[in-house]
């Protein structure tokens, strides 16, 4: 199998249904634990994103949206709601094509061969959140 | 008798250690059942892309997902999540298509392409034409986040002078004189930059451009025909005849002084390239975001601790990068890089941590031995063979049984960004002087320091 990697942002508002959909529908464990990585744009919590980056499934990747940048801005293929719906409920989540669809529409997918995730965060005005220092 | 000729990349023993190897003195530190872990990515038979253990890691740039403990303690590193997992991987030089100037990758301005047979090395030849009529003649790559040193082998081919520049504005390029063999431009643009030329034979040298320290971002290293021994990026004051050029190969960005000083490495894709572990050392990759692994077992000592890793810090300037937890709250040890890039070593005696860190700093692209050790006296931490920075120890509170390497104990922060070569703890002892001195020399041959 091959494993893409791709970088995950989502909003703080859609973390706890991201993270159910990834346990649920991954393999094992693979999918627990997602999306802990808070980001917001001063680089302090509290955290507005969150992001998993890293070698996701073939199938799963296949079922995001995915955003490309170019010289002349950026384009987005959108995901597979029903798909994903599909496969939660084989699962035993219960989720709302809605609140999926919403997920999906704010998610920030890309392919990390294409860009990094660093760039990707300055590009979005986002860092990774720290405990403050002062 | 014909002498084999000494191999600079096979690690030597110091006889006064008077142990059979040095990978036996590092067995050694265990040898009585004492706790611990020590981690090998260069020993692949260790790694497993998923955390059950039943699929091996076969190749470079796999995830790793379960990295067996070599101490004989059983404290293997897991990690379940499988975007959190590192990478193992032996790449060294950030370029790709090394040896297809012709591909997408590589942006020419005035400059045509012949195959020129091969380099001394056996390796692609290219020679670089300026085109008739043009003024400025180059090859560029694509942006490199942060390099250290770029590196080139190139030949007269009717043309004297190569240029290395770093960005399209590098007005104090590397000038390269590749008849004379001389540097005719030291570069300027950079803090601490030199260049250097170096004859390999059959009119061929290889030309180098590095800098003290890395992190420079966004550079796009290029190689630029000069018809003057001051040639710059944008104007080479060359005048293109489309025969005249330079004979190219091996090109090489890496992002570390090491990298510069190893091999040759050809880079077809980010999948597909020279992996010889012969040549280039295995390391394991995090990415700062969420990479990270840990033990169950192993942690919560009080009366000592010792942790030694070859590191090379890759980003996260800024911030606090943790190597090693086994903290709790305001217990156990943490070691790890600081918000000054310092190496900051502290235990906590159930009320507060006492720290202590390093006068020297671990900047981006650096590679080093990192070491911590709580002695029973003090806490003491150092960066290779510098200076050791110590403090009396408080009375240290067990933190948990469990380890986390890449990331804090217990929370989504502190994520290292960079590569580990190996990494070696040992719980309740901070070893003898001698023992420490056998695994930092361990790590500097692993990790093949020039």
């Amino acid at each position: 199998m091959n494993y893409p990697e791709r970088t995950i942002i989502v909003t703080a508002e859609w973390q706890p249904l991201a993270q159910q959909l990834c346990a649920a529908i991954a393999e094992g464990a693979a999918g627990e634990n997602m999306f802990t990585t808070g980001l917001s744009s001063t680089g302090l919590f509290p955290a507005t994103h969150y992001v998993s980056n890293g070698p996701i499934a073939e199938e799963f990747a296949a079922l995001l949206p995915l955003t490309t940048y170019t010289e002349d801005g950026s384009a987005t293929e959108p995901g597979n709601v029903e798909a994903i719906v599909y496969l939660a409920t084989q699962a035993g989540l219960t989720v709302e094509p809605g609140a999926v669809a919403a997920l999906l529409e704010s998610a920030h997918v890309t392919d990390v061969q294409a860009i990094g995730p660093f760039e990707v965060f300055a590009k979005l005005d986002l860092k990774i959140a720290q405990e403050d220092m002062e | 008798m014909t002498l084999r000729p000494l191999n600079p990349f096979r690690p030597f023993e110091p006889l006064s250690y008077g142990v059979r190897s040095i990978t036996a003195a590092i067995r050694a530190i265990f040898a009585n059942g004492e706790q611990g872990w020590w981690y090998d990515p260069s020993d692949l038979s260790t790694l497993y892309q998923d955390s059950a253990g039943t699929t091996p890691v076969t190749a470079m740039e796999q995830f790793v997902g379960l990295i067996l403990d070599k101490s004989g303690r059983g404290n293997h590193a897991y990690q379940t999540t499988l975007p959190k997992r590192m990478k193992v991987s032996r790449r060294v030089n950030l370029l790709t298509k090394t040896e297809d100037f012709a591909d997408a990758v590589w942006t020419r301005a005035g400059a045509s392409l012949n195959a020129a047979g091969a380099s001394p090395n056996g390796n692609q030849a290219t020679k670089l034409i300026a085109e008739n009529g043009t003024q400025v003649s180059s090859v560029r790559t694509t942006a490199v986040q942060s390099c250290v040193g770029v590196k080139i082998l190139a030949k007269f081919g009717g043309t004297r002078y190569l240029s290395v520049a770093l960005n399209q504005y590098d007005t104090y390029a590397a000038t390269f004189d590749l008849v004379d063999g001389l540097v005719t431009q030291q570069p300027t643009a950079y803090s601490g930059e030199t260049a250097d030329i170096v004859s390999v034979g059959d009119g061929w040298y290889e030309c180098t451009r590095k800098f003290a320290s890395g992190g420079l971002k966004n550079l796009l290293p290029q190689f630029v025909l000069s018809g003057s021994p001051t040639g710059n990026s944008t104007n080479t004051t060359i005048e293109g005849n489309g025969v005249d050029g330079v004979f190219v190969a091996e090109p090489s960005v890496c992002r570390t002084v090491e990298g510069v000083g190893l091999p040759y490495q050809r880079v077809n894709t980010a999948t597909d390239y020279d992996d010889d572990p012969a040549k280039f050392p295995t390391y394991e990759l995090l990415d700062g975001i969420d990479d990270s692994a840990s033990s169950s077992a192993g942690g919560g000592g009080t009366t000592g601790f010792f942790f030694s890793a070859a590191v090379e810090v890759g980003g996260g300037a800024g911030t606090n990068r943790t190597l090693f937890s086994d903290a709790g709250t305001n217990t156990g040890y943490i070691v790890r890089l600081n918000t000054s890039n310092q190496l900051e070593f502290a235990a906590g005696n159930g009320t507060a941590y006492t720290t202590i860190a390093t006068a020297a700093r671990l900047a981006v692209g650096a590679l080093d031995i990192v070491q911590a050790w709580d002695d029973g006296t003090n806490l003491n931490v150092r960066i290779g063979n510098g200076a050791v920075a110590s403090i009396a120890r408080p009375t240290v509170s067990a933190g948990t049984a469990a380890t986390s390497i890449g990331q804090d104990n217990g929370a989504s922060t502190g994520y290292f960004n960079g590569r580990i070569y190996s990494q070696i703890y040992r719980k309740d002892s901070g070893l003898t002087a001698d023992q420490r001195e056998q695994v930092r020399r361990y790590q500097h041959q692993q990790a093949r320091f020039v």
